[in-house]
This record gives C-alpha cells, sequence and structure tokens, in this order.
C-alpha cells in the first residue's frame, strides 16, 4: 500500500467522504430548501405555493 | 599489460601494425583474439598468426561510431570491463533493414561479455552453456532456463554488417545466423544458429544511465519505443494498486453493513389518502411530528393505485419552528396492456441533510382528469441510509487501479507489436522495429 502513497491518500479521503456522507445524511436527491414558509400554511395549505407547481411532466404512456 | 586470463593464460596488450595499411592496432585480449578488424582499411587480421595475416576484407559504407568507443573499461555486475569490438548485425523485415550493435567485453578473470545496444535500449549478455529445455507458454513456444520460463518473440536472420576491434571467433562481415529471441522481462533468452551450431546468451535488460555510468559516458540516447526485454514499469504498480484497492473495497464495505446496522430507519408517518380531483382544494398538511436525533435522512415513499395513468404529488417538508421548508415534486405513472406494463405505481425519495426538530408535511396531489379516484399511501422514515455514494465511492476507488491496468496493458501491446505475434494490422500499418 505504501507503493501508492497518492492513492492510499485519495481512497483514505473518499472513504472519508463517503463516512462523513452517511452520518450527515448527505443525498444526491433534487430537493428545494426554502426559508421563512409563512406558519399560515398550517391552516390555509393552498396558500403555499410549491418550487415544483409548474414543473413540466410528460403525461403520456405506453 | 599483463596478466593472468579466465584459464590462467597469461593476458598481454600490445601494439602493432596493420600489414595491409601500416595503421597502429592495439590487442587488448591478446592470447584469447582469433581476429582483430582494423578500423582504418577494414582488414580482417589473424590474432593468432605471428604476422596477423590478412584473413579477409571488407568494403562498407556505413558510418559507425561505437557508443562505446574501443578501449573504453567500465564496472557492471562488480566486475569491470573493457570494450575490445563492436559488430552491427542487420535484420530485414518486409524490406526494410533493422540494426543493432553488439560491444563485445573483455575481462581477463571473467571473459567475455556483451553489450547489446538497439534505439537506446541495452542488453548485457553473456553466453551460457546449459540448455534450456523447451516448453510452452501462452499458447507461444518457449524455453526454461534456471526455472524461468522464456516466450518465443522473434525469429528472425541477422546479417553482421560491420565490424570493429578483436573478437574471439573468426569473424566476417556477410556471416548470417538465425537469431530466436525468447522473453522473461527484463531478462532474454537468444539463440544463434550456424549450420554448425547453437549457441545460447541470456541478456539482462540495462537502463542507459547505468551504462553512461558504469563507462563514464556522456549522457546516451534515450531509449525509443519498448524493447522485448524492457521490464514493465506499470505491471507491478498495477499488482499493488488492485491489492490496495481490495483492502479498500473492504472498507467500504464494512462501512455500508456499519451504516445499515447503525441507521434507525424509524417510521414517523404512515397513512392513507385518496383524491379526487375538482373536489375543493387539493393540498392539505398533516399532523406535525417530532424527527428526533441528528441531522439524517427523511425518506418519503408513496404507494399509489394508478393504472394506465399518471399522479403527481407536490410535497413540502415544513419545520414547524423555523419555517424552512423542504420542497420536491414526485411523478408516479404506470402503464399496462397486453405487451407489458411501464413505470411503477410506488415511489420513494430520500431529503438529504434535515435537522431534527418538529415538521408537518404539506401534500398536493395532482391527476390529469376527475375520471378516477387515486389513493394512495404516505410512509415517512428517518435516518434511512443511502447507499448511492457507496457506488459512487468505489466508482471513483477503481479509476486509478483501470487506468494502471490499461497503462500496463498498453506497454505490453506496444511490447509484442514489435514481435513475430503482432496483429496483421499493425504490420501493414506500422514500419515495425525489430531488435
Amino acid at each position: 500500500m505504501t507503493r501508492h502513497p497518492l492513492y492510499l491518500v485519495y481512497g483514505l479521503l473518499l472513504l472519508a467522504l463517503v463516512g462523513t456522507a452517511q452520518y450527515r445524511g448527505w443525498s444526491l436527491s433534487k430537493v428545494n430548501e426554502l426559508k421563512d414558509v409563512p406558519k399560515t400554511v398550517r391552516d390555509n395549505p393552498g396558500a403555499y405555493r410549491s418550487h415544483f407547481a409548474s414543473y413540466f411532466r410528460y403525461i403520456g404512456g405506453k | 599489460m599483463a596478466s593472468g586470463g579466465p584459464s590462467g593464460q597469461v593476458v598481454l596488450t600490445r601494439g602493432l601494425n596493420c600489414p595491409n595499411c601500416g595503421a597502429a592496432l592495439t590487442m587488448r585480449a591478446a592470447g584469447h583474439s582469433l581476429t582483430i578488424v582494423c578500423e582504418h582499411c577494414h582488414s580482417v587480421l589473424d590474432a593468432k598468426d605471428e604476422n596477423y595475416k590478412i584473413l579477409s576484407h571488407f568494403e562498407t559504407r556505413m558510418q559507425f561510431e561505437p557508443l562505446i568507443p574501443l578501449g573504453s573499461r567500465g564496472r557492471l555486475s562488480g566486475v569491470v570491463w573493457e570494450v575490445i569490438g563492436v559488430q552491427v548485425r542487420t535484420i530485414e523485415v518486409d524490406g526494410t533493414p533493422y540494426s543493432w550493435s553488439e560491444h563485445l567485453l573483455f575481462n581477463p578473470y571473467h571473459g567475455f561479455r556483451y553489450l547489446t545496444h538497439y534505439q537506446g535500449h541495452w542488453n548485457f549478455v553473456r553466453t551460457v552453456h546449459a540448455l534450456p529445455v523447451s516448453s510452452m507458454s501462452m499458447g507461444k513456444q518457449a524455453v526454461v532456463f534456471q526455472n524461468q520460463t522464456f516466450t518465443h518473440f522473434q525469429t528472425a536472420t541477422a546479417e553482421t554488417t560491420f565490424v570493429l576491434g578483436e573478437f574471439p571467433w573468426e569473424v566476417q562481415v556477410g556471416d548470417t545466423n538465425e537469431v530466436r529471441d525468447y522473453i522473461a522481462p527484463p531478462r532474454m533468452m537468444s539463440s544463434e544458429a550456424t549450420a554448425e551450431e547453437i549457441t545460447w546468451s541470456l541478456g539482462h535488460y540495462t537502463p542507459a544511465a547505468e551504462i553512461t555510468q558504469a563507462f563514464k559516458l556522456s549522457p546516451l540516447p534515450p531509449p525509443e519505443g519498448v524493447f522485448a526485454d524492457q521490464a514493465n514499469p506499470y505491471a507491478a504498480k498495477s499488482q499493488g494498486i488492485w491489492g490496495t484497492f481490495g483492502v479498500f473495497l473492504i472498507a467500504l464495505i464494512v462501512l455500508a453493513f456499519s451504516s445499515l446496522a447503525m441507521s434507525a430507519k424509524k417510521e414517523i408517518l404512515s397513512q392513507d389518502y385518496s383524491f379526487h380531483r375538482g373536489q375543493g382544494e387539493p393540498s392539505f398538511v398533516t399532523e406535525p411530528f417530532e424527527l428526533a436525533g441528528r441531522t439524517s435522512t427523511v425518506e418519503l415513499a408513496v404507494d399509489t393505485d394508478v393504472n394506465n395513468n399518471w399522479a403527481y404529488f407536490n410535497f413540502a417538508l415544513i419545520n414547524e419552528e423555523t419555517g424552512k421548508a423542504y420542497d420536491f415534486g414526485r411523478e408516479i405513472s404506470f402503464y399496462r396492456d397486453s405487451e407489458g406494463s411501464e413505470g411503477s405505481r410506488n415511489d420513494a425519495t430520500i431529503i438529504p441533510s434535515v435537522p431534527p426538530g418538529r415538521y408537518y408535511l404539506r401534500v398536493e396531489p395532482e391527476t390529469p382528469d376527475s375520471a378516477y379516484d387515486l389513493h394512495y399511501h404516505i410512509t415517512l422514515r428517518r435516518d434511512v441510509p443511502v447507499f448511492t455514494f457507496f457506488w459512487l465511492a468505489l466508482a471513483a476507488l477503481a479509476i486509478p487501479p483501470i487506468m494502471m491496468h490499461w497503462r500496463s496493458t498498453a506497454f505490453e501491446g506496444r511490447r509484442w507489436m514489435e514481435s513475430d505475434y503482432a496483429p496483421a494490422s499493425a504490420l501493414t500499418s506500422s514500419s515495425g522495429d525489430d531488435e
């Protein structure tokens, strides 16, 4: 292993990154984070405008 | 100078004059040499004859200057050798001649050795007296010598095209031999066959820098291409790096299983819902729930009864206290006919790095028409392991070993490109180099 010190460091960094990602709950999911959503949404859900509400989607089928 | 020879003979270095042109010559291995070639008129003289009878004479247009001058001394393998002769040998492949030089080395106690040179590649060669055993290796002819298998590389007819200095045999320009090379890098066994005998020799690839240092020369030409018995610098590295990769792979698997075992996967919400388009406000919110523990993932899974249709969900996981929302949309579609099915009725997604706190979920379903009732089930789980990064890390870890392996394979490809086993396309598209 000592014959490839760069690979050793590279691999250890990758393992550390994976460990951190796992511990911190990282994911590649596409999620939009919003701040300060008004508390009134709790009582009036229709007042909330989702970021994905106008998202184009394919509605065809087989 | 007089000293004891390999068989106790007295070795003399003495001066003489060429009987043909009168040029001064030096005998460096007197008593051992059979012929000496005058470097001025190219007369081949009988070194055993007291009058240095002229055996033959050759005309050459070749302007050849030995890279290691005659009379040079250098230490190789712990022995001091003196260059006493040089010959150039040539083979012809597809009408193109390829030449290499052989420097004859002499030490009165150790006899003769050769330093062969081709395009910056050097081999330190000695003749062997034990016969190698015929064998097969990788579907090719091979010989086994000193428990090492040498694979056949090339067979060619070599012609002596230039000679200079002394030789322990009756050297002649125009002499031809069938030369067979067998390799086990960094070593090479060669047989040279004449009508009368077969001589075997064992060469060891020697870097040019070592030759430069040994003979105290100015820098020699750098190597071009890959030589037959040149050690593959990537082969050992490739093996070593795969070993390291194996260790990392085990560590990654251990990490994955640890992560799986330590993840809480705690179910936070599990609820059935239904939706019919056009019946009032489609969006609603769930009862608040607590996400405990450290900042971690939340998995949202939706199971529906869509059939030959689609449904779309706008979700927002909203922190009741801070107002921070994780907003995302998920489309679910499932179509089926006599030819098969497409899509899925279920979906699951991971919301990354959600801090602990009190949350609620806003759900806004959507369907294409009001013709059907959508029934669905939502499940929320806290601290669910994500394996995407393990796969990405595995791929990233594999890149360096794969690249090293590729370089090693490419090196071997360039080596064998010069052999009798080169692909036919290579033989027609490149001029090819031969030893």
